[in-house]
């Protein structure tokens, strides 16, 4: 299934240069592979997340507790 | 007690100060002679606040005895990180685009809360440009000035390790606190996401910012931190927080020992110190259970997009203003990025950090843990000719090597404190980190407080090399 993400990967040169504008980016010719680079780590980041999120729980499922319950197995339901 | 700036610690200069072994007055002139004669090479101050700091401390000796009890720090040297406002000067975050900033109105709480408790403050120490980065050039580390001391408070930690102030403020984002502190033998402890305040304080990445102590010994470290915490009325009780949990110092604790990711991809010298101080604190009393959170990559990404995304936004404006070219390349490329990622990879980020803490939060729970330890950062100072780290696999440049193993951290949101344990060949410190569930801070530091007294790592001062 395609993910959000997917769309970036599709992306020339040019189209990065449109996307830039249209952000209203000023961008010199120099900084731009900078900014694709550092682009590209963020979207192998994303895709790390992508995958980990493919396997996550259903909706419903128990919210985070900032206690960190010791003995989890005595707050799940009987 | 001396006045040994080499190697005094906060709570050694208080014992001096009721001892009257010295006054406030000479406390502080000794520091900021201490500043002139490091800061040409060591560059770890943006500004020395020499006739404030002075004049304060005239004040204090005048007054310091009058409250009973003490102001916990009263007449103590502290720096602060330059992203943190300080009544009367100004912000500049490490950047062209703020050189001419105006003067701050008032204290960031942080300052505040410090002053309020006698804190003097030295000056504002070197940040990288928004605190994003770990170089923080100019300044360098006091171990070896070659390298770098790490970053983003790599100022604040540089200045703590030469002795040119007793404890500073820095802010944690993606390691931003442990990381200068691992690399220059250094206490850092980020707290609990949230816990402390941000006001006054120029943001990275909201979600993740986390400001905190970098000192010389753990008990200074939770000094600060109480202060800063606004539980000042704690701090006489310090020692008691602080005691050996048994017979054995940390009988009874139950450390989670990773069996991956933290233990990759990592220089040997570093690795051989982690194994050793696991050992170490078997010894004294620790049940090591060894346990692999899979999701420590996730955890990394998530902090990594989060962190981008925010930015990007905090910097909006400038980005697309012609001032917002006086902003270095590299962190303008970092920002650029940032703001270029669409809303749905952000808020998918945002997913996966429940998703990574519900799983950290189960391993604690089935492992009981009280506490997982980790080596601070795959590497010690990198040189700052390079700004690459030697693997056995290769090369790496200094942002992803040092911020490896620290970012899962900010995406858990867990407190973290690293402390010195051991040195590499070249005679340069490495860092444990001894991570806690939420709000576990003082227990962390207890656990840390058992390893400082058991080890000699703490007996070794940059200060005392060559000042």
């Amino acid at each position: 299934m395609p993910t959000p993400n997917d769309s970036a990967k599709a992306l020339s040169p040019e189209e990065f240069q449109a996307l830039l504008a249209a952000a209203g980016l000023t961008i010199s010719a120099e900084q731009a592979p900078q900014v694709m680079a550092e682009l590209e780590l963020q979207r192998a980041n994303a895709e790390i997340i992508d995958a980990a999120l493919e396997h996550a729980d259903p909706p419903g499922a128990p919210a985070f507790d900032p206690t960190f319950p010791k003995d989890a197995s005595k707050d799940a339901p009987k | 007690m001396s006045l040994d700036l080499s190697t005094i610690t906060l709570r050694g200069a208080i014992a001096g100060l009721e001892a009257r072994s010295f006054s406030v007055f000479e406390l502080i002139r000794e520091t900021l002679l201490r500043a002139r004669a490091t800061e040409p090479d060591l560059h770890a101050y943006v500004e020395v606040f020499e006739e404030a700091a002075l004049q304060t401390s005239l004040h204090h000796d005048r007054s310091q005895f009058a409250h009973r009890p003490r102001k916990p720090l009263v007449g103590l040297p502290i720096g602060v990180k330059d992203i943190f406002d300080v009544a009367g000067v100004p912000t500049k975050c490490g950047s062209a685009l703020f050189a001419d900033a105006p003067v701050a109105i008032r204290d960031a709480e942080t300052v505040h809360r410090m002053r309020r408790d006698g804190a003097i403050f030295i000056g504002k120490t070197v940040t990288q440009e928004f605190a994003a980065g770990v170089v923080s050039a100019p300044c360098r580390n006091p171990w070896d000035l070659d390298r770098i001391p790490g970053g983003s408070s790599g100022g604040s930690a540089a200045a703590v390790a030469i002795g040119t102030c007793l404890g500073a403020i820095g802010s944690d984002t993606g390691g931003s606190i442990r990381i200068p502190a691992s690399v220059t033998g250094t206490v850092g402890l980020k707290p609990t996401w949230g816990r402390l305040p941000l006001t006054g304080v120029y943001p990275l990445s909201p979600s993740l910012d986390t400001p905190g102590p970098i000192t010389r010994s753990v008990d200074d470290a939770v000094l600060m931190y109480l202060v800063i915490a606004n539980r000042a009325a704690e701090v006489a009780g310090i020692d008691g927080m602080l005691a050996p949990f048994g017979e054995k110092p940390l009988g009874g604790v139950r450390l989670g020992l990773p069996t991956s990711f933290f233990t990759e991809n990592i220089q040997p010298d570093v690795a051989a110190a982690f194994q050793v101080a696991a050992r170490e604190l078997e010894r004294l009393g620790a049940t090591l259970v060894e346990v692999d959170w899979t999701m420590a990559p996730v955890a990394r990404a998530v902090a990594a997009v989060i962190n981008r995304a925010e930015s990007g936004t905090v910097h909006h404006d400038h980005l697309r203003s012609e001032e917002g070219q006086l902003i270095e390349a590299a962190t303008r490329s970092r920002f650029e990025s940032g703001s270029l990622l669409t809303a749905s990879t952000y808020l998918r980020a945002t997913q996966a950090r429940n998703l990574v803490r519900n799983s950290i939060a189960a391993l604690y729970a089935t492992h009981e843990l009280d506490a997982m330890i980790a080596p601070s950062t795959g590497a010690t100072a990198p040189l700052a000719e390079t700004l690459m780290v030697d693997y056995p696999d290769g090369p790496e440049g200094v942002g992803t090597a040092l911020t490896r193993l620290t970012m899962p951290w900010n995406t858990t949101g867990q407190p973290v404190i690293s402390v010195p344990c051991g040195f590499d060949r070249d005679e340069l410190p490495i860092g444990l980190s001894i991570i806690g569930r939420p709000d576990d801070e003082l227990l962390i530091s207890r656990i840390a407080r058992q390893y400082e007294t058991e080890t000699q790592w703490f007996q070794r001062f940059a200060a005392e090399r060559d000042v």
